[in-house]
């Protein structure tokens, strides 16, 4: 009996640790369904390659954008995330059933999100000065030089500065607000040169306008809807 | 070599035929998949092209006992035509084709359906299952890009009895599963299975099908997107970006021993610049003749977020009882603005034909009746009417907040252009209002609906107004109407501005309001339980041009419950309408017309054989007695209809598709006439696909109609049986499409059509096709008719 006991033991242990050993990578939480111009991405455990559409990403994975490039993906719940140019993003993703719970880390540059309303709750945006806890479904946030900026279209959003005096605003529609690395949010009603950076920023669609010149051709892209 | 020998058997004995039944105008028929919420539509391919004038759609959903008429779009030797997806409704749709030839005859499609006997269709329901698949992309209204094709579907919310890795899917028809890369939720398709299988400029369609651990099937999702190439031209220098395809045959038809040739070109285009979207579409034919209506068509169209012109052939929609599935050539346009949009048509829906002398009668004839004309010489003469060139101008303004609110104005006003036909009587103008209103609460569980329009209408404007001195001469004291001629010229004035004002406008007393026509709805969707209630009540004077199909002097009601069971797979529909006529007190008698509908319908997994069994009960009756001294006048009759389908979709060594439909009907006549009548008709329809490259359908439908002359005690009998065998088969690497079918057909018509097409694809973008059809009648000769396509895509 002792002998079975032990043998039991041990083939617990073995059991425990080799699937330690073997644990399953984590389930993709998006897939990325644009790409313009070049962008990479970065697997949480690996270095930076080329993204190409299709790319399934996964918890902390991260992707970033240079100048005049554009990456939009998509969560398994059909929320989209639209990730401007010049723009660092780590994504990270907890299911729960048939939930997920995603936070989208900001370590520079915009997106522009469109949440999905019954998983509105589950969706948070962050930055190094802010968080934000959705509660509307479409708006822009970008980080520079230590300041965040949020615009709302639809919705609520709760925003939590996290330095200083850690100020806490909610956003209504068609409000927007700039956080410090002091902690405060200055909030208002939207202007119309912000209303119109926001509608830039939910185009995708690249345009090219080509000038034929004796000097070469000069290349014009822009984005619309 | 016997893999080979089997494959060519079947060629030869099995071809491709979607449906089809015996008819003069129609060789087949074919219907997107029928899903409640998703436009429906019909193309059918046709035969005898030179003698149809117009084709008309004419459909029902179950419960309602009045089809809706539309008008097919005539594109060569092929009619299309689309039904909004609000209009489709669980359990089935009854349908059948009216052709209208050149000589002014009419035949139906089934041939029967003069007799009840329509066409049907099985609607299947949404599934709240629906939801658990996600489409990722392609964005649903977007299009996919045929350079970046890819697809992607989360099962984040698919119920926790499916195995996820057993998902099947199917594009255009083709299982594409193999390529699908399955990383949990996520399933990935891209690459180049993806791409070989999709229809670029056209809509392509996605089935995924969803199977529990054990194997059974649990739900299947069907849905559609469109492909674009993006690999275009490009006008250098700027973002003008364009593709096109082109499409040029010769045909050769050999009727009845007439032989004619016909030639046609088809030209299909779109751009982008900017914001901008142009479109334009031509078809020119040889067809095409002055002396008929339009066989050409052509369209361009430019859009934005904001605004749509369109210039050509277009059939705009406006309030069904104003304007609905009327052709235009003119100008439509529309803009959006949020709350306030407007959008108008201004064009021509009928082309001015010249009618001709037949006969010069002797002088003094009557010129009572509507062939007979007075000509400028003094003479009279019996004519054959033309058709005066018919203008017509909509307009309508409408606010709208979201989906919950629209509220609309609508004005019509047409007019025959007396000038436009010679030999041809009675020009004639319309003029139309109305309003409707749109009110959905509730994520649209609670819908109300209303409409209402009055009509003018000018039966003869060929005199113009009324002059003063005859008002004078018939109004004022001690004048045949009495009244005050002052008054009369004054209203004159008013309605002038409007319409033509002589003794030929109707009504003649619009405060009776027998030119009033609206309409009103209530739906409730709750717990599973759809009930919608109408009225409808229409004058027998009103009168659209926009709308010539309405039924008029008609007012009752409709009510309609559906309940569905078991997680939308079981569905009890019952139906209740009852109309009658004579709303206005014009006739001596009213009758009612009364119809019940009941059914049961179930939808399994999409692996199991679903059906519907219904029943249907037409009862038409006047009040007047057989005994009555005025018996003759008499309406008492009543029909019972019991039908039952089957569909059947199943592998079993390879995929198959089987749909068998039967219905019994009888009709009792009570009157002294005693006309019964007795309808039964059976259909199979039996498709195989054997393999990616060969597929074979077998189509039966027997027909058996009699008809019971009671006072002469005489039966009339009439049976058919038509029978398709076909198949399609892939060769050279699908460079070479090989179609055949053989299609006897027995009982009162006799015949057997053999059809034969090959389409080889020199390039990928330029292809040839071949079609042969010929026809062995009986007792009179045989027909053939012989064609060759080119297409050829620009990209």
């Amino acid at each position: 009996m002792k002998k079975y006991f032990v043998n039991f033991c041990i083939l617990s242990f073995a059991v425990f640790f080799l699937s330690g050993a073997t644990e399953m990578p984590p389930a993709p939480a998006a897939v990325v369904t644009k790409v313009v111009n070049s962008a990479q991405y970065k697997p949480a455990s690996g270095s930076w390659t080329t993204l190409k559409v299709g790319q399934a990403l996964s918890t902390n994975d991260m992707v970033k954008t240079s100048g005049k490039a554009l990456i939009v993906l998509k969560f398994t719940d059909n929320s989209v995330l639209k990730v401007r140019e010049n723009s660092q993003v780590t994504i990270s993703v907890t299911k729960n059933g048939k939930n997920v719970s995603k936070t989208v880390d900001i370590g520079k540059g915009t997106v522009n999100a469109s949440v999905t309303k019954q998983d509105q709750q589950d969706f948070k945006v962050k930055s190094p000065t802010l968080v934000a806890s959705v509660r509307g479904t479409e708006f822009l946030f970008g980080y520079d030089n230590d300041t965040t900026n949020v615009y709302l279209m639809e919705g609520k959003l709760f925003c939590e500065a996290q330095l200083g005096k850690k100020d806490t605003y909610e956003l209504q529609e068609g409000m927007g607000c700039t956080v410090t690395s002091d902690g405060t949010i200055q909030a208002g009603e939207m202007t119309e040169k912000q209303k119109q950076e926001y509608n830039n920023s939910t185009k995708t669609n690249v345009r090219k306008v080509i000038l034929k010149t004796p000097q070469g051709d000069l290349i014009i892209e822009y984005l619309t809807d | 070599m016997l893999r080979h020998l089997l494959k060519i058997s079947l060629f030869v004995f099995f071809p491709v035929a979607l449906f089809a039944q015996v008819s003069n105008y129609i060789s087949s028929v074919k219907l997107s998949d029928a899903k409640e919420g998703a436009a429906l539509t019909f193309k059918a391919d046709l035969l005898n092209t030179n003698d149809i004038s117009e084709i008309t759609l004419a459909y029902r959903v179950f419960g309602a006992s009045e089809f809706v008429r539309v008008e097919m779009d005539i594109w060569g030797p092929k009619a299309e035509v689309t039904i909004p997806g609000e209009k489709i409704k669980v359990p089935s749709l009854e349908y059948y084709f009216i052709v209208s030839t050149r000589n002014n005859t009419t035949e139906y499609y089934p041939i029967d359906a003069v007799n009840q006997n329509y066409l049907m269709v099985q609607v299947q329901p949404r599934s709240e299952k629906d939801d658990e698949v996600l489409v990722l992309s392609p964005d649903p209204g977007t299009e996919l890009s045929a350079d970046e094709a890819l697809i992607t579907l989360s099962l984040l919310k698919a119920d926790e009895s499916v195995d996820k890795t057993k998902t099947k899917i199917y594009i255009n028809g083709t299982d594409v599963t193999s390529s699908a890369l399955f990383a949990d939720d996520l399933i990935i398709l891209a690459g180049e299975e993806l791409a070989s299988n999709l229809k670029k400029g056209s809509v392509n369609s996605m089935r995924v099908e969803l199977y529990k651990e054990d194997g059974t099937a649990y739900h299947s999702l069907y849905s559609g997107f469109d492909v674009t190439d993006e690999l275009g031209g490009r006008v250098e220098g700027t973002s003008f970006k364009y593709f096109f395809n082109v499409r040029a045959e010769s045909r050769n038809e050999n009727v009845r021993d007439n032989n004619n040739w016909y030639n046609n070109f088809s030209f299909d285009g779109k751009a982008t610049y900017g914001g901008f979207d142009l479109d334009a579409s031509v078809y020119a034919t040889s067809e095409e003749k002055g002396y008929l209506q339009p066989y050409n068509r052509y369209k361009v169209s430019i859009s934005n977020e904001y605004f749509n012109i369109i210039g050509g052939d277009y059939t705009p929609s406006y309030q069904s009882l104003i304007m609905n599935g009327k052709r235009v050539r003119g100008v439509n346009g529309s803009i959006h603005l949020g709350f306030f949009n407007l959008q108008a048509s201004y064009g021509e829906i009928n082309r001015g034909i010249d009618g001709s002398i037949l006969n010069i009668l002797p002088p003094n004839s009557s010129l009572l009746g509507p062939n007979l004309m007075k000509l400028s010489d003094g003479s009279i003469a019996e004519i054959k009417q033309g058709t005066f060139k018919r203008d017509v101008l909509a307009i309508n303004p409408y606010f709208t907040a979201g989906e919950t609110f629209k509220f609309g104005l609508t004005y019509l006003h047409s007019k025959d252009d007396y000038a436009s036909a010679a030999y041809t009587r009675g020009p004639q103008e319309n003029l139309v209002v109305g309003t409707d209103l749109a009110l959905n609460f509730d994520d649209g569980n609670i819908q109300l609906y209303g409409q209402g329009a009055f009509s003018v209408i000018n039966k003869d404007i060929a005199t113009g107004t009324i002059a003063d001195s005859t008002i004078d001469k018939l109004f004022g004291e001690g004048k045949i109407f009495g009244g005050s001629s002052d008054d009369i010229k004054k209203i004159k004035d008013i309605i002038n501005q409007f319409i033509t004002f002589n003794q030929f406008l109707s009504p003649l007393k619009p405060e009776e309001l027998s030119s009033l026509a609206y309409e009103a709805s209530l739906s409730l969707n709750y717990f599973g339980n759809y009930l919608k209630g109408s009225y409808i009540s229409r004058g027998f004077d009103y009168f659209s041009f926009g709308n010539n199909y309405l039924r008029t002097d008609v007012s009752g009601i409709n009510i309609f419950d559906r309940v569905s069971l078991l997680d939308n797979k079981l569905f009890v529909t019952l139906g209740y309408e009852n109309l009658k006529d004579n709303r206005n007190k014009t006739k001596f008698a009213t009758t009612s017309f009364t119809t019940f509908n009941a059914s049961v319908s179930y939808y399994p997994s999409f692996d199991l054989p679903g059906f519907i069994l219904s029943f249907t009960r037409n009862e038409n009756n006047n009040g007047i007695l057989r005994t009555a001294s005025d018996s003759l006048f008499a309406i008492d009759d009543y029909t019972n209809r019991f039908g039952a389908q089957v569909t059947y979709r199943f592998f079993a060594g390879y995929n198959h598709n089987l749909s068998v439909n039967a219905s019994f009907s009888g009709r009792i006549d009570n009157t002294i006439n005693k006309f019964d009548a007795n309808n039964n008709m059976f259909g199979l329809n039996y498709s195989i696909e054997w393999s990616k490259v060969l597929q074979s359908s077998l189509n039966l439908n027997y027909s058996s109609n009699e008809i019971i002359n009671g006072l002469s005690n005489v039966t009339t009998v009439f049976n058919i049986t038509s029978l398709v065998l076909g198949s399609r088969y892939y060769l050279m690497d699908n460079k070479l499409i090989l179609n055949g079918a053989v299609s006897p057909t027995f009982g009162d018509i006799q015949r057997t059509a053999i059809d034969a097409t090959a389409q080889y694809f020199i390039l990928k973008n330029f292809s040839l096709q071949f079609q042969f059809r010929y026809l062995i009648n009986d007792a009179v000769s045989n027909d053939s008719i012989a064609g060759l396509t080119a297409r050829y895509e620009f990209r």
